[in-house]
């Protein structure tokens, strides 16, 4: 891929050969897609719906859209902002009609991360899933491209579609939102 | 740099967004401004919260389950369309076959005739409109997309 802001949000070293091939009806190739880019469109679908069966609801719909629509994918451009754009309006329109399932979104304990003690993690875990399950769709997708992807904000603008500045203006209100969830967990330390 | 021109920036600044000018611009005021100051050690104190965590993936195995029944779906879809091709193309057939041996055959009765060409025409009206309700009411199902 000749643009370097894709690198990470198009990680597929022969992506395009593999797109023309799913796009010609192989549904092996198609399979060495869903293999790399399922995984991460599920973990951004679940940060926005905040439930494991309906993430992976949307994002089997997602593929099974996705495999319809290969013929007529344009070759040459990165394919996880396409297929991430299936699932995100897959998404927004599930939540439109599901609007009582937010509760929490469940988070782990990161692998490597200095550990405050169990109880504290815990604590940590559950403060900040709630906290994010209060922020808007918008917020909680900029979030988990920023923090959970460790997307930049060009990857970021390119995957949602809009611009840099937008990413940063958006990743800021989110952020200042977030703190005064977090206000009384802070206090405590 | 004024206190109103930084605000985004904190968080751009934390991200390694700027320019090594920017940054230095805007470092050089959040060490004199208190409020700046401690907007960015607030904005330092959630990242550090958010770095000690992740969100949960599924084990390869789930992957691999989960992919072999989508595979199975897409298999299906093309059995589903042979079988549509199938069947219309029968119909057709069928069709033609009715209208030379029934229709256009002199010796069957006219009556006969107006009873099976009024029997085909209220299954076609049947067949229209209970495909035009199903159409409709899965536009409108919440749960059209749930894959069961």
């Amino acid at each position: 891929m000749a643009n370097p802001e894709m690198d990470r949000a198009n990680e597929l070293p022969n992506e395009q050969e593999v797109v023309r091939r799913a796009a010609a009806g192989d549904k092996d190739a198609f399979g060495v897609l869903y293999r790399a880019y399922a995984p991460r469109i599920y973990a951004v679908v679940y940060g926005l719906l905040m439930n494991r069966d309906e993430a992976l609801d949307v994002t089997q719909v997602a593929f099974l859209r996705a495999w319809r629509a290969l013929p007529r994918f344009q070759l040459g451009r990165p394919v996880f902002p396409w297929l991430y754009a299936i699932a995100r309006n897959r998404s927004f329109s599930r939540m439109a009609s599901n609007k009582a399932s937010s509760q929490a979104v469940e988070l782990q304990e990161r692998h490597g991360s200095a550990s405050d003690g169990h109880d504290r993690m815990v604590e940590l875990r559950h403060d900040l899933g709630s906290a994010m399950a209060k922020l808007s769709l918008e917020q909680r997708e900029i979030i988990v491209f920023r923090h959970f992807q460790s997307l930049s904000y060009k990857e970021i603008a390119l995957v949602i579609g809009c611009p840099v500045g937008t990413v940063m203006s958006r990743l800021h209100n989110t952020r200042k939102a977030l703190r005064v969830l977090m206000m009384d967990w802070e206090d405590d330390t | 740099m004024r206190c109103h021109e930084v605000g985004e920036l904190l968080s751009a600044l934390l991200d390694g967004e700027l320019s090594s000018s920017e940054e230095q611009d805007l470092l050089r005021h959040v060490q004199v401004c208190p409020v700046c100051s401690q907007e960015f050690r607030d904005l330092q104190r959630l990242e550090d919260m958010m770095s000690k965590v992740c969100l949960p993936d599924l084990p390869d195995a789930a992957w691999e389950e989960h992919w072999s029944c989508l595979y199975n779906k897409l298999e299906r879809r093309i059995g589903y369309l042979f079988a549509g091709i199938g069947i219309t193309l029968l119909l057709i057939y069928g069709f033609f076959e009715l209208l030379h041996m029934w229709f256009l055959n002199p010796a069957v009765s006219l009556l006969l005739k107006m009873s099976i060409g009024i029997l085909g025409v209220g299954l076609i009206i049947l067949c229209i409109s209970t495909s035009r309700e199903k159409l409709l009411s899965r536009r409108y199902d919440r749960y059209k997309e749930l894959v069961r």
